[in-house]
């Protein structure tokens, strides 16, 4: 847990985007000035809709390009630190890929799970290309996070706050070093909403996973151990910028 | 690799969830393909039947001499070794050319003034299956001749000819022993293919002339060479005839054949050649493009999962495989129905035409190897659409299109 070495460290990172299109469209930009995530920290991002969360979380998740930056290295558990700008360079969309499989889960909005397998196989997925034995894990995630009853039904058949936390049970399977969540709890109804957000976070906080969690609504002085990131948006002529920081 | 086994597996998984979907993809590729097969088994068929029949059919190649003449061996031997000569044969005077009785002792059915016809290795007539009569006691008979004598391969017929010599008049009587019947659609009028010896013997007998070999008296032999009144001449094909006419011609010889009707035919034939080309490249080309539109649909509409797929990991060859996969069950289960159509239909094809053709032809008919080409044309097609499709997915990010559910 040495603060010397972060799971994610960065300087100057940035992405632009194009928000809106035809005439009142302005240019947004995302920037990190400095960020460390240490091993087993857990971070939350606060924040409007649109300030730019989502696009954190993708360049952390290794799935969105940053447009430039002076470092961004990742250093997963047991393993060296990776040079993310050198790998988006080449644009070596499979070792980013092999590296995402290993050692990240995600958590999306909206589940992200595939249609056309059961729950079951969507939480094995990982498991399956990293060709690992989940063993009795998939079971003792699904009982912990209510769903041992809708192991077997496709997504279609489940409800909302089902499928969130058969997304938060695939993320963790295959004991990735980092789980990200996009607001994991926003498309639930507020009593499932608590009831997931504490599960994440007890999950989270024994297993000692790093975790980035992106949540506009959740109160981090209710979570002791929670670190929240220093977030600020500045207007400078037709652009946005949008600064976090740790 | 466990990421190919996996993605296979996936891909599968999905083409069965979406069982509704697939099957119309399936049933929208047989629409296109099994059209193109039946027009192709029609191609094969009825298209290269006629052709063949046109350039082969002996009728059509046959150049026939106007009245007699005298041709001397010389004039054979020069003919024989034009290359564009298939076959020619001396023939005796037309009046001569005939028996005056053919009998089957067996059954007594019997023939009169049957037309003799000369013949030798080489007659198109005989084709390469009926044997060659040899030597003055072996003959071949057509269909129609061998079924009005009840007489079939390997049998014995009793010849007659008669002659008027000195005011009496004679006839010879010997046996002849079928050594083949010609197809009916060879020959169509009663007629005995006989070597040239017996023709000159029968032709010898009737001029009063001795033939010491049957037993025939008569007066000696003539002196100087033998000169015959007519022959049996073939092009080597229908492309040969116009020249060979016009050569004759220049000889001083009359002839006639088949030309006009040759030069209709070959019309004909080209003109049908292009119709069915110009059908099968637009229904081909219609087939590619439908099969290419279908399976780049499909991989647009299957954006979302391959983005998830790409986000959980798997490399780029995996969400190439993911639609080629899908697009090869596609591609064999379309061709399988396509088949599976054309079979039925082309069977009824050649139930209703099976009276006007011949044993061995068909109207509608694919081999094997062109099902097997269809098929694979069909995959390879199928592969490529979609593994350029799944390929352009696999280039874009995997954060896009994870987002707008």
């Amino acid at each position: 847990m040495s603060p010397s070495n972060p799971v994610y460290a960065c300087r100057d990172l940035f992405k632009r985007r194009q928000a809106g299109t035809g005439a009142g469209s302005v240019g947004f930009e995302l920037r990190v000035p400095s960020l460390r995530i240490g091993p087993g920290e857990v971070v939350v991002l606060r924040g409007a809709s649109g300030s730019g969360k989502s696009t954190l979380l993708d360049l952390l998740a290794l799935a969105l390009k940053p447009d430039g930056g002076e470092s961004f290295g990742f250093r997963p558990e047991h393993l060296d630190s990776t040079d993310l700008l050198r790998l988006w360079e080449r644009n070596d969309l499979d070792g980013l890929g092999r590296l995402r499989a290993a050692h990240i889960g995600y958590v999306l909005q909206t589940g992200g799970l595939l249609p056309f397998l059961s729950a079951r196989e969507n939480i094995t997925l990982s498991c399956r290309l990293l060709g690992r034995d989940p063993g009795g894990r998939i079971e003792r995630l699904a009982e912990r996070l209510s769903i041992s009853a809708q192991l077997d039904k496709r997504p279609g058949q489940l409800s909302v706050g089902e499928r969130q936390r058969v997304a938060i049970a695939r993320a963790m399977a295959h004991r990735p070093s980092v789980v990200l969540a996009d607001e994991p709890t926003a498309s639930v109804d507020p009593v499932n909403a608590v009831a997931i957000r504490e599960l994440f976070l007890d999950l989270v906080q024994r297993s000692g996973v790093t975790a980035v969690i992106a949540a506009h609504d959740w109160d981090p002085s209710a979570f002791p151990g929670v670190q929240v990131l220093e977030h600020r948006i500045e207007r400078a002529g037709d652009m946005a910028l949008s600064l976090f920081w740790s | 690799m466990h990421a190919t086994r996996e993605i296979l597996r996936l891909a599968y998984r999905d083409f069965a969830y979406e069982r509704r979907i697939s099957l119309c993809y399936v049933l929208a590729l047989m629409a296109v393909l099994a059209p193109i097969l039946v027009l192709f088994g029609l191609k094969f068929g009825l298209v290269d039947t006629l052709a063949r029949r046109l350039v082969e059919s002996p009728a059509n190649r046959e150049v026939l001499a106007v009245g007699s003449r005298r041709y001397d061996d010389a004039w054979f031997a020069a003919t024989a070794a034009r290359p564009d000569v298939a076959f020619v044969v001396p023939s005796t005077r037309r009046i001569a050319a005939s028996l005056s009785r053919l009998q089957n002792p067996e059954t007594g059915g019997e023939l009169r003034a049957i037309q003799m016809i000369p013949t030798a290795p080489g007659d198109p007539l005989l084709g390469t299956v009926t044997a060659v009569p040899q030597g003055l006691a072996e003959l071949v008979l057509s269909a129609s001749a061998a079924s009005k004598l009840a007489v079939a391969s390997g049998g014995r017929v009793l010849a007659r000819i008669d002659r008027s010599r000195e005011g009496r008049d004679e006839g010879v009587v010997w046996e002849l022993k079928v050594v083949g019947v010609l197809g009916p659609e060879v020959l169509s009028e009663e007629a005995a293919l006989v070597p040239l010896p017996l023709l000159i013997a029968t032709e010898d007998y009737r001029d009063g002339v001795q033939v010491p070999a049957l037993g025939w008296e008569g007066s000696p032999p003539p002196s100087g060479a033998r000169t015959f009144a007519r022959f049996r001449l073939y092009a080597a094909s229908i492309y040969d005839v116009a020249r060979l006419e016009s050569d004759l011609s220049a000889q001083g010889i009359e002839v006639r054949s088949q030309l006009a009707e040759i030069a209709s035919m070959q019309a004909l034939d080209r003109n049908l050649s292009r119709v069915f080309w110009l059908i099968a490249g637009i229904g081909t080309l219609g087939f590619l493009a439908s099969l290419a539109a279908n399976l780049l649909a499909n991989v647009e509409r299957k954006r979302r999962e391959l983005s998830i797929v790409r986000l959980i990991g798997f490399p780029t060859g995996s969400l190439v495989l993911f639609p080629v996969a899908q697009a090869a069950l596609v591609a064999v289960l379309g061709a399988l129905a396509a088949v599976l159509v054309y079979l039925p239909v082309g069977s009824a094809l050649n139930g209703w035409f099976a009276e006007s053709l011949q044993p061995g032809e068909s109207i509608c008919r694919l081999l094997p190897i062109h099902v097997v080409a269809a098929l694979s044309a069909t995959l390879l097609g199928s592969a490529v659409a979609a593994a350029w499709a799944g390929w352009r997915a696999a280039r874009i990010e995997p954060a896009e299109g994870i987002r707008d559910v």
